[in-house]
C-alpha cells in the first residue's frame, strides 16, 4: 500500500513537472515570440487552418473561432492582433491588455469546411510573446477537424 | 532526450548488427498502409516496414529504425500528367504541409520524433531504438494524415506525394550504406547519398489524395494526375535522424 502511495505521489510530481513545460502543447493553441529582436514593426505570422468535418465525417464545420493573448509585459501603444480570412470574409481582434491573464475576445468567422488564413501581427516594433487559441466548430459548437500549417513567421 | 537516449539508440544498433539470422523473408517494399485518401479527410495510417536488410551471404538483419520524409512542396518537383510543372504546388493543393503527424507508439521502436521545417511544420518523422524489428516480420509505424484539400479551381483529379523512407539496420556514415546496413525506399535519381540503387524509380512509397469535388467545366471532364517528388536539397536536409540537433544517423 505504501508503495502504491509513493508511486502515485511520484506520478503527481512528474505530471506537475511536465505540465510546466507544456503550456503551449494543447491540440489547438500555438504560441511563440514575434519580433525577437524588437526591431521589425512589420513582423507577421501567417498560417493556414484547415477545418474539416468531425471525426465521424458527418458533421461539417460551421465556423472557425480564435483569440489571441499577449503574454508580454504591457508596452504603451504596442498591441498584438489576429485576423481570420476565408474567401470574401474576414474578421480581426486585438488583445487590449498585454500581460494579464485574459486573451482577446473570441472572434468567429463563419466559412464552413475548408482552409482559413490566420494572421498575427502587432502595432509596432517590439518583442511580443503571444498565444493563439483556435478551434473549428460545427453549428452546435461541437469541435470539428482542425489542422494548422505555418507559412511564415517573420 | 539526452546522451542516454542517444546511447540507447546506438546500442540497439550494435545489438541488431550482431543479431543476424539466416534466411530472407518476403521482400515486400516498405509502403503506407493507406496509400490513397480522399481529399478533406483525415486518416490513421502506418508506414509498413516489410523486411530487414539482406547480406551477401544470404543472412538477414533486423531493422533498428526508420526515417520517413514527405515532400515539403516548397522546392519539390511537380509533374502534371508526367510533364514538369513550373508553378507552385498551391496551383493544385490548398494546404499541403504539416499534414502527417507521428502517432506515439512503442509497439515497434522505443524512440521517435518528428522532423520540422523552419516554421515548425512536420515534414517527416523517425522511429528507432529499443527492440529491433525482426527481419521476417512486418512493422507498423503509426502516423495520422490530416485533411488535404485540392484547389477547387484546378483540374487536379489526384495528387500523389512520393514518400521517401530509409529502413536502417546498422548505424553507419553515408560511406557505409549498402544492402546490409539500410534499405532505401527512395528515388533513384536525385543525386543524394540516400538514393535507392535501382534501374527503375520504384523505391518511394506514395500517398495519393483523390479529388471529391467536381472538376471545373473548363477542365473538359478530364482531371489531371499531379505528382510531387522531394528535392535533393530536402532529402539531404530531412532524411538524417537528429535528436536535440545532434545527428545520430547517418554517422
Amino acid at each position: 500500500m505504501w508503495n502504491v502511495k509513493i508511486q502515485r505521489f511520484l506520478q503527481v510530481i512528474f505530471i506537475m513537472i511536465t505540465t510546466s513545460y507544456a503550456g503551449l502543447s494543447s491540440a489547438h493553441s500555438a504560441g511563440a515570440v514575434m519580433d525577437p529582436n524588437g526591431t521589425v514593426a512589420s513582423f507577421t505570422g501567417y498560417a493556414l487552418i484547415t477545418c474539416t468535418s468531425d471525426e465521424s465525417g458527418t458533421i461539417p464545420t460551421d465556423y472557425l473561432e480564435a483569440s489571441i493573448k499577449d503574454t508580454s509585459a504591457p508596452v504603451e501603444n504596442l498591441l498584438t492582433n489576429l485576423q481570420l480570412i476565408k474567401g470574401d470574409r474576414a474578421i480581426s481582434i486585438s488583445d487590449p491588455i498585454a500581460g494579464d491573464a485574459n486573451p482577446s475576445p473570441i472572434v468567429i468567422l463563419q466559412g464552413g469546411n475548408g482552409v482559413y488564413l490566420i494572421l498575427v501581427n502587432k502595432t509596432g516594433a517590439g518583442v511580443r510573446s503571444f498565444e493563439v487559441d483556435y478551434h473549428c466548430k460545427a453549428a452546435n459548437g461541437v469541435h470539428t477537424g482542425t489542422d494548422i500549417r505555418v507559412n511564415q513567421f517573420q | 532526450m539526452n546522451t542516454g537516449y542517444k546511447l540507447k539508440f546506438i546500442t540497439a544498433s550494435m545489438i541488431a548488427a550482431a543479431t543476424t539470422v539466416v534466411g530472407h523473408s518476403a521482400f515486400a517494399h516498405t509502403r503506407l498502409e493507406v496509400p490513397i485518401i480522399n481529399e478533406a479527410t483525415r486518416a490513421s495510417n502506418n508506414v509498413v516496414v516489410g523486411h530487414g536488410c539482406g547480406s551477401e551471404n544470404g543472412e538477414s538483419r533486423n531493422v533498428i529504425g526508420t526515417s520517413v520524409v514527405f515532400p515539403d512542396g516548397v522546392d519539390s518537383t511537380i509533374l502534371v500528367d508526367g510533364q514538369p510543372h513550373a508553378g507552385a504546388l498551391t496551383d493544385f493543393v490548398q494546404n499541403w504541409g504539416n499534414q502527417n503527424q507521428k502517432v506515439y507508439s512503442k509497439a515497434v521502436f522505443t524512440f521517435q520524433g518528428e522532423k520540422l521545417d523552419a516554421n515548425g511544420n512536420v515534414v517527416g518523422f523517425w522511429a528507432g531504438g529499443g527492440d529491433t524489428l525482426p527481419h521476417d516480420l512486418a512493422g507498423y509505424i503509426p502516423f495520422r494524415t490530416g485533411a488535404v484539400i485540392i484547389e477547387p479551381t484546378s483540374c487536379a483529379a489526384t495528387v500523389k506525394f512520393y514518400v521517401s523512407i530509409a529502413d536502417i539496420c546498422e548505424i553507419t556514415p553515408t560511406s557505409g550504406f549498402n544492402e546490409n546496413t539500410v534499405n532505401f525506399w527512395t528515388h533513384n535519381n536525385l543525386g543524394t547519398p540516400y538514393d535507392r540503387v535501382s534501374t527503375t524509380d520504384d523505391g518511394p512509397a506514395s500517398l495519393t489524395i483523390t479529388r471529391t469535388s467536381a472538376l471545373p467545366e473548363s477542365c473538359g471532364g478530364t482531371g489531371l494526375a499531379v505528382e510531387v517528388k522531394p528535392s535533393a536539397a530536402q532529402i539531404n536536409r530531412d532524411m538524417p535522424i537528429k535528436i536535440d540537433g545532434a545527428q545520430i544517423w547517418p554517422q
